[in-house]
């Protein structure tokens, strides 16, 4: 009777126990990654001397190799896609925990964003998902979500289960994905899009932010004194609508009243050579050109404004050298000959290739002669890519995609003119998700219109 | 508050807490006392979460019923009878004001309460359940087959049990009270059995049934863009959705209640392998069957009065079964059908032993079946015209293009491959029931290993394929609405 008894007892225990089992694997399995965020706790105590917070205006806009290379400022990027500056604001009480940059860098996107309080449900796992079981964490997801939705971020399934269609279509490589795919070893996110556009900025304009987000800057004002940094608020180029320009300028009067520094960067694109045809990406982020040319006037800003240390040949500071070197290394550039072939290939060791962004080769072409340019790689993809040629202001697009005879590889053909430089690149643009392409191989040459 | 929201994640094991705790304190009368009046606020307070008005219709009906049956029990018969109708009659009217007065009023072209969005009264949520609960009891001590309970406590309990007040399975009082008053020791494999119930219940609702409402909200709400085999699709797919979604509500309302240790009546045994729909009828919600075999189609007049007088009362309990789920003409046009079918299967007495037919006999009960839930679910008998219309002619081009505009919604071969995994452990269930009776329920026969991993199974199917979180919409359980 006893055994019996016991019996019973542990089948009960074990029942519990498998189940708890199951939800902890479960979660343990899909939630996602967050690179920048693990990334920026293997860092080493107290090397991190300019703390950068923000969204995706900060980590696809600033490249610490940059500032790195310029000035041997240890920087890092903590950012998250769309950061809200409440969690910006748990960010830093984290990051404190660890590190004491002597400057913290704050884009002020977030103060423009989420008016109402609330982030959007998918934005929230990316900023702070990514943290260590603490009380900021605890009360940076209470600030993130409304109070019928902390549940679920409490228990995180039920905000990030529905990643299992993810799984089932990539396999075993959608549990190494992160949040941040692609972002490099201090946060970096490059983009390689080109976006041609022309933007203006509007400085009579003047909007003020919502209470949470004015109560949230003013919280990281009093943390960062409390801590002996020194604030940098800074806006990367961005000149979407009058809505956003008048939030910045109302952050530049706020700035003024508080005695905190402020670039508004919007106002300065001579400054830096800044051109908005070239260097944005997209509507709203630096490419990776771009970013450089920022990041080099963001450097000499820092080093002028402030006395960061300049750490290059440091020993403890290697981990820059190292992330510098990775960075100038991952390019996705190869040269070609006039009628060669160039493998353009991505470091999958340094970045995962989700979507083909742009991949684009060097060329040596000739003017007045007609080109093709095809494509070989995953099938699926092809038929969405447009191929084309530019260099120094000169951009020509093919019409649209060919076909071979075989219906497989995608080719277009290209005319070049008088106007086109001597040295250009091809490119391809695409931006659709590719499953494990390491390679694609552009061939190029010469043939009849 | 429902038994699938994050807060009965919190209320659950805290009333767990408190209900061990108090049984193992004392075993004494005043200590059930104690014990038995926590659970009455326990279930209250489920019960009002969110909705406090629904508390006092809840309270003002237990009560009544409670000093009705006390009083009936101390009068003459004929007094006793007119308290009983009366008694009956209250509760009734307080149903059918809020479900049905809206209904009835819009049929004769009277639009009431227009302050209130969609021009009817709130309805208190698992009133259908709980009025029938009290009617049945006022039945049984009228009729002297139970004594009025005198513990105003444990009969407010038994009317609010959390458990079971949502949605049922809708109680015998003679079965419930008698639990909440002995105070048997904390028992293991209740809490073993309620645990593996609760799993299979959440996997039945939030796999299969609200992923299979996902497609058949789609086809059954834009019924105009959709033609013949995906109304046939649907109606399959809403077949498996109905049962999945009510067995998985009882899985979990008969588990939890048993990690309380109390074990409440089955109210599904298969349904799908009946072999003739009378056979259906006592295998699907049993409770709610069997509450109106007791309480109706008996005091009716049964089948004890010729040939014609049964088929009127067969006939007479399927329409009030249809109305009972729903005041809607769709419903009541469902029930019809099951009365007809029974109807026509006694008068060709295919109710028989099926023979060597009865793997055939089984088929056709399921299809008869599915033809039924196509007025249940649509959204109206204009909606059920179009679809039968459209069902009996396919178009094989329009087809291609409904299919297709299903996979880019997100119905595609990856759904379609979760969902495969999902059937073929909800089909295992079933089969390995059917074999051994009862094998789930009851963990004496089944070896614990095996069924530890299969537990393990359907929560990892949950958590990964579920429908849940803020990300989709929440969906009610079918039957809260009725």
């Amino acid at each position: 009777m006893h055994n019996e008894y016991k019996r019973k007892r542990w089948k009960c225990f074990l029942l519990i126990a498998v189940l708890l089992f199951v939800y902890v694997l479960t979660y343990s399995l899909l939630k996602p990654r967050s690179a920048i965020v693990e990334e920026f706790y293997r860092q080493e105590k107290n090397s991190v001397d300019v703390l950068i917070l923000g969204s995706s205006n900060s980590y696809s806009n600033i490249n610490p190799a940059v500032l790195w290379d310029e000035k041997g400022i240890a920087s890092y990027l903590l950012c998250g896609s769309g950061q809200p500056i409440w969690n910006s604001y748990y960010y830093l009480k984290e990051a404190y925990k660890t590190q004491s940059p002597s400057v913290v860098v704050l884009d002020v996107l977030s103060m423009a964003s989420y008016p109402n309080g609330y982030d959007e449900l998918s934005n929230v796992p990316g900023n702070i998902m990514g943290l260590r079981l603490s009380k900021n964490k605890i009360e940076g997801m209470k600030a993130s979500v409304t109070k019928e939705n902390f549940p679920a971020l409490l228990m995180g399934l039920p905000i990030f289960h529905m990643r299992w269609s993810e799984i089932l279509t990539k396999g075993a490589s959608a549990f190494r994905l992160d949040l941040r795919n692609g972002a490099m070893e201090k946060g970096f996110h490059p983009v390689f899009f080109f976006s041609g556009q022309d933007m203006e900025y509007r400085p009579e304009a003047y909007l003020e932010p919502g209470e949470k987000n004015k109560e949230y800057l003013q919280r990281i004002v009093d943390l960062t004194e409390e801590h002996g940094s020194s604030l940098l608020l800074i806006k990367t180029p961005y000149a979407l609508s009058e809505y956003f320009d008048g939030v910045f300028n109302w952050v530049e009067r706020y700035a003024e009243e508080q005695d905190v520094a402020f670039m508004n960067c919007n106002k300065e694109y001579e400054a830096f050579g800044f051109n908005f045809k070239s260097d944005m990406g997209d509507t709203v982020h630096l490419n990776y050109l771009g970013a450089e040319k920022f990041s080099r006037y963001l450097a000499s800003e820092l080093s002028r404004r402030y006395s960061v240390t300049d750490h290059r040949g440091d020993p403890a500071y290697q981990s820059w050298d190292t992330y510098s070197d990775q960075w100038r290394s991952t390019q996705f550039m190869a040269p070609v000959g006039h009628a060669g072939e160039a493998v353009a290939r991505s470091n999958p060791e340094h970045y995962t290739v989700e979507s083909v962004h742009l991949i684009q080769v060097r060329a040596e072409l000739e003017k007045n002669r007609y080109y093709q340019v095809s494509l070989v790689g995953a099938e699926n993809i092809e038929k969405y890519l447009t191929i084309d040629i530019f260099g120094n202001g000169y951009d020509k697009a093919a019409q649209k995609n060919r076909c071979d005879p075989s219906g497989k590889h995608p080719y277009v053909i290209l005319h070049t003119d008088d106007d086109m430089p001597q040295t250009v690149w091809v490119r391809v643009l695409g931006g659709v998700e590719v499953d494990g392409i390491s390679d694609l191989v552009i061939t190029i040459w010469e043939t009849e219109e | 508050m429902s038994i699938l929201s994050y807060s009965y994640l919190v209320f659950l094991p805290v009333t767990l807490l408190l209900w061990y705790v108090l049984r193992r304190i004392g075993k004494n009368r005043m200590s059930g006392v104690v014990r038995n009046a926590v659970l009455l606020l326990a279930c209250w307070f489920f019960y009002a979460g969110g909705k406090l008005w629904q508390l006092p219709v809840l309270v003002i009906l237990t009560a009544l019923s409670y000093g009705s049956a006390l009083w009936m029990e101390c009068m003459k018969r004929k007094h006793a009878r007119v308290l009983f109708v009366a008694s009956v009659i209250i509760n009734l009217a307080v149903l059918c004001t809020f479900k049905y007065l809206s209904f009835f009023l819009n049929q004769i072209g009277i639009t009431i309460v227009p302050l209130i969005s969609g021009g009817s009264l709130p309805i208190p949520a698992g009133l259908s359940f709980y009025t029938l609960e009290i009617i049945a009891y006022l039945s049984n001590v009228f009729h002297g087959r139970e004594k009025a309970e005198r513990n105003p406590v444990d009969y407010a309990v038994f009317v609010s049990f959390f458990p079971t007040i949502m949605s049922g399975p809708i109680e015998r009082p003679d079965r419930l009270i008698p639990q909440l008053k002995s105070a048997n020791p904390l028992n293991t494999d209740d809490i073993y059995v309620g645990l593996r119930r609760i799993v299979s219940g959440i996997f039945r609702k939030m796999v299969i049934a609200d992923q299979l409402a996902l497609l058949t909200d789609e086809i059954f709400n834009h019924a105009q863009n959709y033609s013949g085999l995906s109304f046939a699709l649907a109606a399959l797919a809403f077949t498996v959705q109905i049962y999945c979604d009510f067995s998985g509500y009882s899985e979990i309302a008969i588990g939890s209640a048993r990690l309380l240790g109390i074990r409440l009546g089955e109210n599904f045994d298969l349904p799908y392998f009946s072999k003739s729909i009378k056979e259906f009828w006592r295998r699907w919600h049993i409770s709610l069957s069997s509450w109106f075999r007791d309480y109706l189609y008996i005091p009716l007049g049964g089948s004890r009065h010729g040939l014609m007088r049964t088929c009127l009362n067969v006939m007479i309990v399927f329409l009030v079964s249809g109305l009972w789920h729903g005041a809607g003409w769709t419903f009541i046009f469902w029930g019809a059908l099951h009365g007809l079918y029974q109807i026509v299967e006694s008068l060709l007495h295919l109710d028989k032993d099926a023979g060597q037919a009865k793997g055939s006999r089984t088929l056709l009960v399921f299809l008869l079946v599915t033809f039924a839930w196509i007025p249940f679910r649509a959204n109206s008998l204009s909606d059920y015209g179009y679809i039968l219309r459209n069902m009996l002619m396919p178009n094989i081009e329009t087809m291609k293009n409904e299919f297709h505009t299903l996979v880019s919604m997100g119905f595609d071969r990856i759904w379609l491959a979760a969902m495969f995994v999902a059937m073929v452990l909800f089909l295992a269930q079933e089969l390995y029931r059917k074999e051994r009776r009862d094998s789930l329920t009851d963990c004496q026969e089944v070896n614990p290993v095996c069924a530890i991993i299969f537990s393990a199974l359907l929560l990892a199917a949950t958590l990964f394929f579920g429908v849940y979180g803020p990300m989709y919409s929440a969906r009610d359980f079918i039957y809260y609405q009725f």
